[in-house]
Order: structure tokens, then sequence, then C-alpha cells
């Protein structure tokens, strides 16, 4: 009885935890962030729920943090100017990287995939257009994609346009379209889209290109990601060759809680397309210019070493926080760096001699059958075949 | 392929081996049956068996058939009847609150604190630890939960009369199903070894006489059928 008021009392405790935060942020539906500079100047206004510590990269390449918040208004300060741009350190180590993994040695990687292109929020559309924000397994955006892939596909790309909804638009969302882009991944995709739209004023994605209102695009890189490095690489790539053709059109990179399926591979993107507040038109007119102007980063000859560097790089912090880690775990649990070896011995190929040796050495043999009370088995058996 | 990635892969796997072989071992599977469960998971991530047609629902091989065979399996060997109950009680309590999260959490890239995927392991993980402290039914719970959560959805959308597909473990070796099963039992392995670790070893209170000797003198029972209850 005290076990079950206990699992009750703890269960509520974590729902409250997981919960409350998403019932502060229903005050967002109406509302958005704005960030500004420590003068009050305005940098971005977002539907994005900001916290201290968040990066947003804009336009103009000023890569800000944010360091207090004021109700909806998140103060940031510049913490570095021309983000885009490596430091020598960086370089160096990317180029140890490219020698070790061999790229240096090697002439560009080709790219050949079709781009994927799939809706997480499948429900989201445009009122100017739509004539509501939200269009049930039908959103607008899917009509954005379909420019996005005509224009990729008059430029002789091939595209894997996936309309597969998602809804509702709850939080198992990203879980739902995951299964989306495995199916997707199956094809070998150069890139991975997931095509969305913001929730903010109007003016904050309006832009006029060739005398025509166009939205702008914002590119949202997942923190909470073991691909972190390589997707956030990539997302500076394709904002760099636009900048060059179209300055300011990407409104900036947005650093958000989640890993977004960004996890699946080091060149998947997630991409906003204005807001619910522009019209559709415009928004299917900035997927062309973005479809024309990205086509560098995205499908040809890119320079898919840098994102190999930035997956590399990735990979090197896994491996190392997960020996650090498991290191760590180990040495809490076999109480001695001698027997932490014997671990090791046991996970590259233990005999069955070994074990019975190991087990009847090991100091605390109990730990492993503590789980399991009504079955108590000798160590030795643990391990299995 | 890239040597240096070969390299990193390389030490990768042979670390998940050392880890893999002790969360393997709390599933009930040998090191082999361990191995050959990965690979089948691999495969039948490719396999998508239709079982309904309108709204489309189907069923993958290695994110939802073979995740939930083992966690039935690993829920048929529990020992006892309590062992049983105790299971059941927090599979429906956490599913429970994992629905509940589902809905009134808000997540998408405006919001949000946490990545879906972890919270559900986190919450699995730490449920089931407090439930019957053990890494077994975090699996369990974390497989199972994200399970019913798609059965929700199948009823979800069948009511409201829209068109959505529901994929369950589409994501194959990727899948939700798959991802919180093992964070939540390496979250309750790393929680509960390192509570022992604290605590000078595993709690002795309230447990059967036969444990308790077990664990002094553990070379004694050498048959674990002796100890096998009706």
């Amino acid at each position: 009885m005290k076990r079950f008021l206990e699992i009750i009392l703890w269960t509520g405790f974590l729902f409250t935890i997981a919960v409350n935060p998403g019932l502060a942020e229903d005050e967002l539906d109406n509302g958005y962030y704005k960030l500004t500079d420590g003068s009050g100047r305005l940098i971005t206004q977002t539907a994005h729920k900001m916290v201290v510590g968040d990066e947003y990269l804009n336009h103009d390449n000023n890569l800000y943090q944010v360091v207090r918040l004021q109700g909806h208004t998140a103060v940031a300060k510049l913490i570095r100017k021309n983000a885009m741009e490596a430091s020598v350190l960086d370089e160096c180590r990317a180029f140890l990287v490219s020698v070790f993994n061999g790229e240096f040695w090697r002439a560009e990687v080709r790219q050949k995939g079709p781009i994927g292109i799939y809706h997480t929020h499948s429900d989201e559309s445009y009122i100017p257009g739509d004539g509501t924000a939200s269009k049930p397994a039908n959103g607008g955006i899917f009509q954005v994609g379909d420019s996005l892939t005509r224009s990729f596909e008059n430029q002789g790309i091939p595209v894997i346009h996936d309309k597969t909804p998602h809804d509702p638009h709850d939080a198992t969302a990203y879980d739902r379209s995951r299964r989306t882009a495995a199916k997707l991944l199956r094809n070998q995709p150069t890139t991975l889209l997931d095509v969305h739209r913001d929730a903010v004023p109007e003016q904050v994605y309006a832009d006029t290109i060739g005398n025509k209102g166009v939205t702008k695009v914002q590119l949202v890189v997942g923190r909470q990601n073991p691909n972190f490095e390589a997707n956030n690489t990539f997302a500076k790539q394709i904002k760099q060759i636009v900048d060059k053709k179209y300055p300011g059109f990407i409104k900036g990179i947005f650093y958000g809680h989640g890993k977004y399926n960004q996890d699946l591979g080091p060149r998947s993107i997630l991409l906003e397309f204005g807001a619910h507040t522009n019209s559709k038109a415009s928004a299917e007119r900035g997927a062309q210019i973005f479809a024309a102007a990205a086509r560098q980063a995205l499908y040809g000859p890119a320079r898919n070493a840098a994102v190999s560097r930035g997956s590399s790089r990735s990979l090197f912090w896994i491996v190392l926080a997960a020996v650090g880690g498991v290191g760590l775990f180990l040495l809490i649990n076999r109480g001695s760096l001698k027997s932490l070896g014997r671990e090791f011995t046991g996970a590259m190929g233990e005999t069955e001699e070994d074990k019975t040796t190991s087990g009847s050495d090991t100091p605390r043999p109990e730990s492993d059958r503590e789980d399991h009370p009504e079955d108590p088995k000798p160590p030795e058996g643990t391990t299995g075949g | 392929m890239m040597s240096g990635i070969v390299l990193l892969i390389g030490v990768s796997i042979l670390i998940f081996l050392g880890m893999a072989h002790r969360v393997l071992d709390r599933l009930y599977l040998s090191d082999r049956g361990g191995i050959i469960f990965i690979v089948a998971l691999i495969a039948g991530s490719f396999i998508d068996i239709p079982i309904w047609r309108n709204p489309y629902i189907s069923l993958n091989i290695g994110g939802a058939i073979l995740p939930v065979a083992l966690a039935i399996y690993v829920l048929s060997r529990a020992g006892s009847g309590r062992e049983w109950l105790r299971s059941l009680i927090g599979i429906v309590l956490t599913t429970g609150v994992l629905y509940g999260v589902n809905k009134l959490y808000r997540f998408d890239t405006a919001r949000g604190f946490i990545e879906p995927q972890y919270l559900w392991a986190i919450i699995a993980g730490v449920v089931a630890y407090i439930a019957g402290r053990s890494r077994r039914l975090a699996f369990i719970i974390a497989t199972l939960g994200v399970l019913a959560m798609d059965i929700a959805h199948v009823i979800e959308v069948g009511v409201s009369g829209l068109n959505v597909p529901t994929k369950i473990g589409g994501g194959g070796i990727f899948d939700t199903i798959i991802i919180a099963g093992i964070l939540a039992v390496l979250l309750a392995e790393i929680i509960g070894e390192s509570r022992e670790a604290l605590q000078g070893g595993p709690e002795r209170e309230d447990r059967p006489e036969e444990l308790r000797e077990a664990l002094d003198h553990p070379e004694i029972d050498a048959d674990p059928k002796k100890e096998e209850r009706p």
C-alpha cells in the first residue's frame, strides 16, 4: 500500500513537471516573444517560447544569446559577430578531422539521391489564402511543399514530396512524422526537409523580391540532438549560400529545444516559410526563391566535407561522452579500476570459465540480482551465452 | 567509407556491447540471443504489415512487433503474482500519464522544453523504477506505453473522421517505441545501480529469506529452479 501511494505521488509529480510548462505556454496561443538587445532594439519576433540561454543567429550572422526575460520580451546579448566565420581553432580542428577521415585526400562527393520533403504539422495553414490557420490533415503547408517540389524539379532535381498527415498537432506529431522520415530515408535522400510555417505577425516574415511579395525563411536546428554539430553546419551552409543571392531572405537560424527528427541524418533541416498571418501565395513564392537559391547547398556538388566534418565532430563527442559516462557508471558500480577492467574483458568475449572466476571475484555480484528478488539465481548465469 | 568514421563506429559498438550485455541480460536474453534480436530488429524495420485499410493502420516488424513481443515475454517471465500485479499497475498508471502528458504538453518548434521522445523514456524509467525497482518494468512500460499512445491515436482519428494513417513502429529501429524502451531501461539502470552503490548495496529489508541467503552466499544456490515459485 505504501509503495502504491508512493507510485501515485511520484506519478503526479512527474505529470505536473511535464505538463506545467505546457499550460504556461497556452498564453502564447495569441502572443509571441520579442527578442531585443540591451538597448531595447528589436532583433526579431517569434512564436518560439524563449528561455535564458537560447541562441538566435540573425540575418546579419550575429549570434545572440538570451540573458534575461521580462514577460514576453527576451533580452539578448551579442555573443559573436560574423558567427558564420569559423575561428582559427575551428579551422585547425576541421582540417585535422578532414585529414583523419580521408576527405582531404579526395575530390568532392557528388550527391545523387532525391530531396525528401515532408510536413510534421500537416494542419498548418495561412489565413490569407486558406481562410484559417489550421486545416486538419490538409493544411495549406502542403501547397508550399508543392511549390518547393516544382521549383526543384524544374532545375532537374528529383524530389519525393510525402503528404502523409500527422494530425493531431500534439506532442507525438514528431513521433508519427519520424515514421514518414524513416520511410523517405529508404530512398537514400540527399537532404530531408520538414516544411512548416511560424505563428508571428505578418511583418516579421514579409519581404519583397523582384517587386513581388514573398515570405522569408527561418531555419530551425534542434539542440537536444546527437547530430547537432552536423545539422548546424548544414544550416549555416544553406544560409551562407542563399545570403550571396538574396541577403536577408533567410530570416535567421533558431536553435530549438528538441531534435525534430534531425538525429536521423546530418542533412536534415526544418524550414519555416512565413507565418499564418502571411498570404499562402507569398509563402509559395518564398519557396520558389529558396529552392533556386539554396540549390547548391541542398543538392549539386555541395561542400559535403563541411557537413561530414560536423558529423564526425558529433560522433566524436558522442563517443567521448559515452566512454566517460559508461566508465563512470562502471566505476561507481564495480568500485575499483581492477574490476572495471574485468567488466570490459567480459564485454569483449568472456568464456564460461572466465565467468565462473570473475563472478566469484566480483566484489558486488549481488547488485545484478536486486531488481528481481523473487527469482534469485547464481551470478555466473547472469550473462547467458 | 571514411576510415575515421569506421574507427569511431567500431569503438561505439564495443561500448554498446559492453553496456548491451547488461541491458539484454535484464530482458532475459543471452548475448547471442541479443545480437540475433538486434539483427532481426534491423531487418524487420523494412517490413510493414497492413492490418486495416481506412484509415490505414500498419505494424512494422522491427519497430513494433518484435519489441512488443519482447516486452510481453519479459512480463510473462515475471516470477510471482505480486510482480505481475505490480507490473500491470505500473503499465496502466504510466500509460495514463504518458497519454495525459501527450495531450497537455505543447511541443513543436515554438514550444516545449524537452524532446518528447526523451520525455516518454524519463517518465517510463522513473515510474517503473519507483513501481518495481525494476529495469525490466521500465522497458515494458516505455514500450507498451508508446504503443498505447498509438492505439489512442487510432481511436482519436477514427472518432474525428480524419483519414490519417497510423504506422505503428514505422520508424523501425529508429522508432520511438524502441528508443524510449532502451533509454528507459538505461535510465532505470543508472538510477538503480547508482542508488545501490551510494547506499552500499541493495535493499535487504522486506526481502524474502532465500534472496538474502543468495545475496550473502551467491555460490550456494546453483540451481535456479530450486527458487522458482508456483
